[in-house]
């Protein structure tokens, strides 16, 4: 098995549901709790990446980053180097591809929180931003803890955008599920069989995770609340 | 009821305090529907240390709550409370309702479900009292309304009457300048509501708290013996004694008792 693949792609996993997080976290509040009328619009727009096909996605990120567009030549002049095939832009690929599965769980999770529960804060004399801190994300935990590890599960399993985007530079943008086709390619059925059983397993103890979490939450309640 | 004429001459007492002050003013119009007449079209002054209105369900008066709250805005509305501009459409005033130093207990009032009672309370106390300061204050609050057996427990566990107390030591924890209760005490039996009260006027007539409650309840009114506003599709009927502006629905009430 190819592990500097396997580390590649936990880095990239990592980073990757980082940056949703950051971006998911406000945005996913905002349409949660928003009645502008832009709002079904960046809904669908977020959720585009689903329904698209991931080669569609990285072709089009490899124009845009690309010298062809007005935009992928700044950004070749502010980096010095084109950000496709590197490291940095399978990042991009990824955080874009896997932008629904963190949006998601959490616009649902927040749509669930109790509105009196927010605005009883509120009239306690909490400022909206420790309202959302302190009341809305503890109360929506649960859909915190399935955007994370779908966001990242996603990000390891991701293969169209990645062979767009990255090509297949070991240590650079050679990620696991990468290896994982070459390894068939090649013929080395017993390595691929190492490779794909590993992700199954990973996958399904993530999926355990997010299913057994329910329970866990009710059991620290049980056990009496801490203080702060 | 028990705790109503135990509590009368502490009542009179700050009645006087009040009497030369308004206490808060209130000018609401709002037509849930564009182009409506307003649903809701009132205005009126609160004097007393404790005013309910009153008024069938569907005659506003939750809104009028929210509003003077903070938690919606009204089409045009001007709500002043000790002289202070909360909200003033034509002025474009609009204090939000974390700084208003309302207290607030909704029909729907929750305690935050993920943490203990005890976190619930502090949470109202730290946003106004400092670091030890605040755990006093939150353990005081418990002790008032009879609930710090149930410190470190968890909501879920509680009764109903149990999360009301609670509710009511969390609402006054950060010291509040007006109480605002949608009815608080619905759901609970007589004995329990007049201890809750009881407990509720000790610590209201010691800080000077001033009350508007509402209520749909006829016999809850006589039992506050506050100032009554009397509400009717949105519109103040009547505002005054509650052995007079309701004197007809005493009558219906007392004849259904005997």
């Amino acid at each position: 098995m190819d592990v500097q693949a396997l580390l590649l792609t936990l880095r990239l996993a990592a980073v990757t549901t980082l940056i949703l997080l950051a971006i998911s976290l406000p945005l996913a509040w905002w349409l949660a709790r928003s009645t502008s009328r832009v709002r079904p619009a960046v809904e669908a727009l977020s959720a585009l990446p689903l329904l698209l096909p991931p080669t569609v996605l990285g072709f089009y990120l490899l124009v845009m980053l690309g010298p062809e567009t007005a935009f992928g030549r700044m950004l070749i002049t502010v980096l010095g180097h084109p950000l496709a095939f590197t490291f940095s832009g399978l990042v991009v690929g990824s955080v874009l591809y896997s932008f629904p599965f963190a949006v998601q769980p959490l616009v649902a999770g927040f749509r669930a929180v109790n509105t009196t529960a927010l605005e009883d804060a509120a009239m306690l004399g909490a400022t909206p931003a420790q309202v959302f801190r302190r009341v809305a994300l503890p109360m929506a935990r649960p859909a915190l803890i399935t955007a994370t590890v779908l966001a990242f599960m996603h990000t390891v399993g991701e293969f169209g955008v990645v062979l767009m985007l990255g090509g297949n530079i070991p240590g650079a943008t050679r990620t696991i599920s990468i290896a994982l086709y070459d390894s068939v390619q090649e013929f080395d059925y017993a390595s691929a069989n190492h490779t794909a059983l590993l992700l199954m397993v990973f996958s399904f103890l993530a999926l355990l995770a997010i299913y057994i979490q329910p329970n866990a939450w009710r059991r620290s309640a049980k056990t009496g609340g801490r203080l702060v | 009821m028990r705790g109503g004429e135990a509590q009368r001459p502490e009542a009179a007492l700050s009645e006087t305090r009040f009497q030369s002050a308004t206490i808060l003013k209130a000018r609401i119009q709002h037509s849930f529907a564009a182009g409506d007449t307003p649903a809701i079209d009132l205005n009126f002054a609160l004097t007393s240390p404790w005013s309910v209105l009153f008024g069938p369900s569907g005659a506003g008066k939750s809104t009028i709550l929210r509003a003077i709250a903070g938690l919606m805005r009204p089409q045009a509305c001007r709500i002043a409370l000790r002289g202070e501009l909360l909200t003033d459409t034509a002025q474009n005033i609009f204090i939000p309702p974390h700084k208003r130093g309302i207290g607030y207990v909704g029909q729907r009032s929750v305690l935050f479900p993920h943490r203990s009672v005890l976190y619930n309370v502090v949470f109202g106390a730290e946003h106004k009292f400092g670091g030890r300061e605040c755990l006093e204050r939150a353990g005081e609050m418990l002790q008032l309304f009879h609930a710090d057996h149930l410190a470190s427990r968890v909501p879920h566990e509680l009764s109903n009457g149990e999360t009301q107390r609670v509710l009511l030591a969390r609402t006054m924890a950060p010291a509040p300048r007006l109480l605002l209760l949608d009815e608080p005490f619905t759901g609970l039996d007589t004995a329990l509501r007049a201890a809750l009260l009881e407990d509720l006027r000790t610590y209201l007539s010691r800080e000077n708290v001033p009350v508007l409650s509402v209520t749909h309840d006829v016999s809850e009114v006589f039992a506050l013996d506050a100032d009554v506003i009397v509400l009717n599709a949105g519109r103040v009927k009547d505002q005054g004694d509650a052995r007079v502006v309701l004197a007809e629905e005493r009558e219906t009430l007392l004849r259904a008792l005997q």
